[in-house]
């Protein structure tokens, strides 16, 4: 397609990408979205749907699959709580809850980060966990008893993650 | 019985937060002849990190895998978290040339192959596959008859059935099978098998808090004397917000919520106190007394 038909102009009610849907079937997670035929199931099952307005499952997939690039700026793809279950039922085989890590992953890609992300990823790359643990905690687990807590070649870690493209995204 | 030897992934909530879900796990593998060595080289799972990066999510998996490989041993996880990604991710490095020459390419940097010789369990499968019903009844000498336990799987032990191998995702029966091995009655209840929704509490702590407090109530209604979970997770979510939940609704609940090993551990006749009961937010001081005196 030509540049100028990618993005309808500004103004628009909604913005189609036909591109879009190619790009999550590429993003490993995303290769089974395009069989969804909007049976709802995935929110019927969803326990966040019960308790949000705005988070359908299947909502999400359609707006992807109609190339509304904007899903990716939704604050509602992030209240997926990776749960399985629409994965578990969907009579399609689509594996939903990969494909709703995959729209935050796109989401990511495009500049979209969440201030608890930024902690998870520098915790990581400075100590090979989630999680930093103060001297205090390391105490206490001395104190009881318990063996040090795991202490991973940060050499390792901070290698995998420039491989991977993770430095970057604290830079 | 298998070789009872593990390496014990301990994840990132477990140490941070539920200690007391470690401490009763090394005490009843003690008596029951696990051994547990400490992974001292292992890393986060790569769980909360496939919604950021999935590359680095896969990589940090794998890593996990090969220090494992290297002491020769199959994992034993207690998250239900950690259980889900290593899992999978241990199937998928097995049976896909292409990813697993992928992620290999990335280990070699750091001087690791991922071959493909262990297995990835959790407690809950060590106890029952690898030990067996039959082997565990006898270390069982203080039943707890008195106890209306409700269970509470979480979800990655079970979902999705093709990882974690559960052939009945729509009604697991493993947690209800272990409950009732210590002799305690397990009750159903609306909803057990939904998610406790704790992975919200970093974007929205309302809904972890609305999902629980579902669980709670719905197992109060059918007399449930504590509720018993396998995941630190879903622990935080009923013990540790249990206070919060409570006062943000004007209700109360009341119900203790052990770490599986803790209720097994006292019905094998382990004091409370080196389960780490005491360490439990709502305190379990009622159904211990029932214990006792039964």
């Amino acid at each position: 397609l030509p540049e100028s038909q990618k993005e309808v102009k500004e103004g628009c009610f909604l913005k189609v990408d036909p591109e879009f849907k190619y790009r999550i079937l590429k993003t490993p997670g995303g290769e089974t979205f395009k069989l969804c035929y909007q049976c709802g199931r995935c929110t019927a099952t969803c326990p966040i749907a019960r308790f949000t307005r705005d988070f359908r499952p299947n909502k999400l997939i359609h707006m992807a699959k109609l190339g509304i690039r904007d899903v990716l700026k939704r604050e509602e793809i992030w209240l997926c709580a990776t749960c399985y279950a629409c994965t578990e039922r969907c009579p399609q085989g689509i594996l939903v809850t990969d494909v709703m890590k995959v729209l935050q992953q796109l989401a990511v890609e495009e500049g979209v980060t969440l201030d608890l992300h930024k902690s998870l990823v520098s915790n990581v790359i400075k100590t090979g966990f989630v999680n930093a643990f103060s001297a205090s905690t390391l105490k206490r687990r001395e104190s009881r008893g318990l063996p040090p807590l795991p202490k991973p070649e940060l050499e390792d870690i901070k290698k995998l993650a420039d491989a991977t493209g993770l430095t970057e995204m604290t830079e | 019985m298998a070789n009872l030897e593990y390496a014990l992934f301990l994840g990132c909530v477990i140490p941070y937060r539920e200690v007391s879900y470690e401490i009763s796990t090394r005490r009843i593998a003690r008596d029951l002849g696990i051994t547990l060595k400490d992974m001292k080289d292992a890393n986060c799972c790569g769980l909360p990190l496939e919604a950021v990066n999935h590359e680095m999510a896969l990589a940090l998996a794998a890593r996990d895998l090969c220090v494992a490989e290297e002491m020769g041993l199959n994992i034993m996880t207690l998250c239900n978290g950690c259980f889900g990604v290593l899992r999978k991710t241990n199937m998928r490095l097995k049976n896909d040339r292409d990813l697993r020459k992928k992620v290999n390419g990335r280990l070699n940097d750091i001087g690791m192959e991922f071959k493909g010789k262990i297995e990835v369990k959790h407690l809950v499968h060590v106890l029952s596959e690898d030990i067996g019903f039959e082997e565990l009844k006898k270390f069982i000498t203080r039943p707890l008859k008195s106890l209306t336990i409700a269970g509470f799987m979480g979800c990655h032990i079970f979902r999705p059935s093709n990882y974690t191998g559960e052939k009945n995702p729509e009604n697991p029966t493993l947690l209800n099978d272990l409950i009732e091995l210590t002799g305690a009655k397990s009750v159903h209840y609306i909803d057990e098998l939904q998610c406790c929704g704790y992975l919200n509490s970093g974007i929205d702590s309302r809904l972890p808090m609305l999902l629980a407090r579902e669980k709670l109530r719905n197992a109060k209604e059918v007399g449930a004397d504590a509720m018993v979970t396998i995941c630190p997770s879903c622990h935080i979510n009923f013990d540790v917000n249990q206070g919060r939940i409570e006062r943000t609704f004007s209700e109360q609940y009341g119900i203790p919520v052990l770490h599986y090993p803790q209720l097994l551990g006292l019905a094998m006749g382990i004091s409370p106190e080196e389960l780490d009961l005491q360490d439990l937010r709502v305190k379990a001081k009622g159904i211990l007394k029932s214990v006792v005196e039964a």
